[in-house]
């Protein structure tokens, strides 16, 4: 129990390309649209906070950018550069400590507007790692490798994994439409076993439970160490601890959550975190991040579509899984639950 | 009409290596040898070597040598090049590096290191792993 609850959200559809609107303006597709939904005004909005990498942006304090689309202007407004679903535990602790009743959390991907392999490289450690010439689509690539030696699995897994979430995107109008050729991008991995790089936004409004909404039933998070070798890349790693925390939190167990919306770089990904949070449930019916995948927004859309199956009646449970660092140095777990 | 404003950043940085750091790359570049560090309550022994153990949070007083062989712990091929995790012998953590002179890679492939001839204290100094034709 959080006494914080998910009040409205809403998402850009996510695509490779979008020469159309620069970042700023993402974030007020997703704003306007929230609050016109919701019927929320920002003048009753108390705080802000934004996910947004300046690495990927281009530019220092890269969410001065956002706050203007956020409704900012006079309010404290802050940041964190992980991804949207850490954003949230950040959003949630301003509301339960009692000192706002309201935040806004928006997030933003614009992987078109610079090279997402350089970006990654900029990532790891500038004395051991980055020097090798390493990026995100490697490091996937070592991790799925781990993953199908140490389960004594075919490649051929990677490949139904991806053609389920592939199909459960197709059904999904905001995912993002792209061309593969299933050639191997990252050994085992193939181009349509690894998320695509999206532009897109997402928005959430959280606000105390007495608003009614959604609740934030609970979460966890964990962190891992950075360097590739010092983990077991074979393993989900630090996921079932934050997992656990998450359940703990909510009072619930991995077979009462209903829905899972899981953040899986690769389609490795997908089967590896489902394992870590122990959830036996249908697994990204949105397409997850296989189906799209703007930068730090990422997993704040798994919040938004776990957020809007409970809304729908499709869901009683839910959980949304979020991701920071390179195969899943960092992970988010929120469990949502409807309002009994 | 869609306009876009092309722009590229290039600022040189200057990022000391530390102490455990430091020795680990300028006897790579001195010596063309790798030292881990171990922590003296876990015994673990952490490669490149941490002055502090990122586990128990003690000072790692005691340094190994370790490699210059060891064994592909997992490995991929793609754009960016062809890397490995490879577990030194005689560390626990696996060192990330490139493949190279290689037919082909297995995991649990024996790899030796292959140095530069002129080295600078990077992990560059290291071309790369070559397979030895064993396996483990």
């Amino acid at each position: 129990m959080t006494g914080v609850s998910i009040l409205g959200a809403a998402q850009t559809r996510h695509v490779g390309r979008r020469d159309d609107a620069n970042y700023m303006e993402l974030a007020f597709e997703v704003v306007e649209e929230l609050l016109a939904r919701t019927g929320w005004t920002h003048d009753r909005v108390g705080t802000v906070i934004g996910a947004s990498s300046d690495f990927w942006d281009g530019r220092t304090i890269s969410e001065i950018a956002i706050q203007d689309a956020a409704g900012a202007a006079g309010k404290s407004a802050s940041k964190v550069s992980m991804d949207g679903a850490f954003a949230l535990v950040y959003a949630a602790a301003r509301i339960a400590s009692g000192a706002f009743q309201t935040c806004l959390v928006v997030a933003h991907g614009k992987a078109s507007e610079g090279n997402p392999r350089k970006i990654a490289n900029a990532g790891f450690d500038p004395l051991y790692q980055r020097p090798l010439g390493i990026d995100d689509h490697a490091a996937l690539g070592l991790q799925a490798r781990a993953f199908l030696e140490g389960r004594k699995l075919s490649p051929s897994a990677l490949a139904e994994s991806a053609a389920q979430s592939r199909e459960a995107a197709a059904r999904n109008p905001n995912a993002h439409r792209r061309e593969t050729r299933h050639v191997l991008e990252a050994d085992p991995l193939h181009d349509d076993e690894i998320a695509p790089d999206s532009d897109g936004a997402c928005a959430v409004l959280l606000g105390a439970s007495t608003f009614g909404g959604v609740e934030l039933a609970g979460f966890g998070c964990a962190t891992d160490e950075h360097a590739l070798g010092a983990r077991d890349l074979g393993q989900a790693g630090v996921l079932p601890k934050a997992a656990q925390e998450a359940y703990r939190r909510a009072g619930l167990g991995p077979r009462e959550i209903d829905v899972a919306e899981i953040h899986d770089a690769s389609s490795a990904q997908t089967l590896l975190w489902r394992e870590g949070l122990g959830v036996a449930c249908p697994v990204n019916p949105s397409g997850g991040a296989m189906g799209a995948q703007p930068g730090f927004a990422t997993g704040l859309v798994r919040v938004l579509e776990a957020y809007e199956r409970i809304v729908r009646g499709e869901a009683r449970t839910a959980i949304a899984h979020g991701m920071t660092g390179f195969v899943g140095q960092a992970h988010c777990v929120w469990i949502l639950r409807r309002r009994s | 009409m869609d306009v876009a404003v092309e722009g590229r950043i290039r600022i040189p940085y200057r990022w000391p290596a530390g102490r455990a750091g430091g020795m680990f790359l300028s006897l790579l570049a001195s010596e063309g040898r790798f030292v881990g560090s171990r922590c003296a309550p876990c015994r673990r022994v952490a490669v490149p070597p941490t002055s502090r153990c990122c586990r128990c949070h003690v000072e790692c007083a005691e340094t190994v040598p370790v490699g210059p062989e060891g064994t592909i712990v997992t490995w991929t091929s793609s754009p960016a090049g062809l890397f490995a995790l490879i577990r030194l012998d005689g560390a626990d953590s696996a060192l990330l590096h490139r493949i190279v002179e290689a037919s082909e890679v297995r995991t649990g492939m024996r790899v030796a290191a292959v140095f530069e001839k002129e080295r600078k204290g990077s992990i560059l100094d290291v071309a790369g792993f070559r397979p030895t034709g064993g396996v483990r």
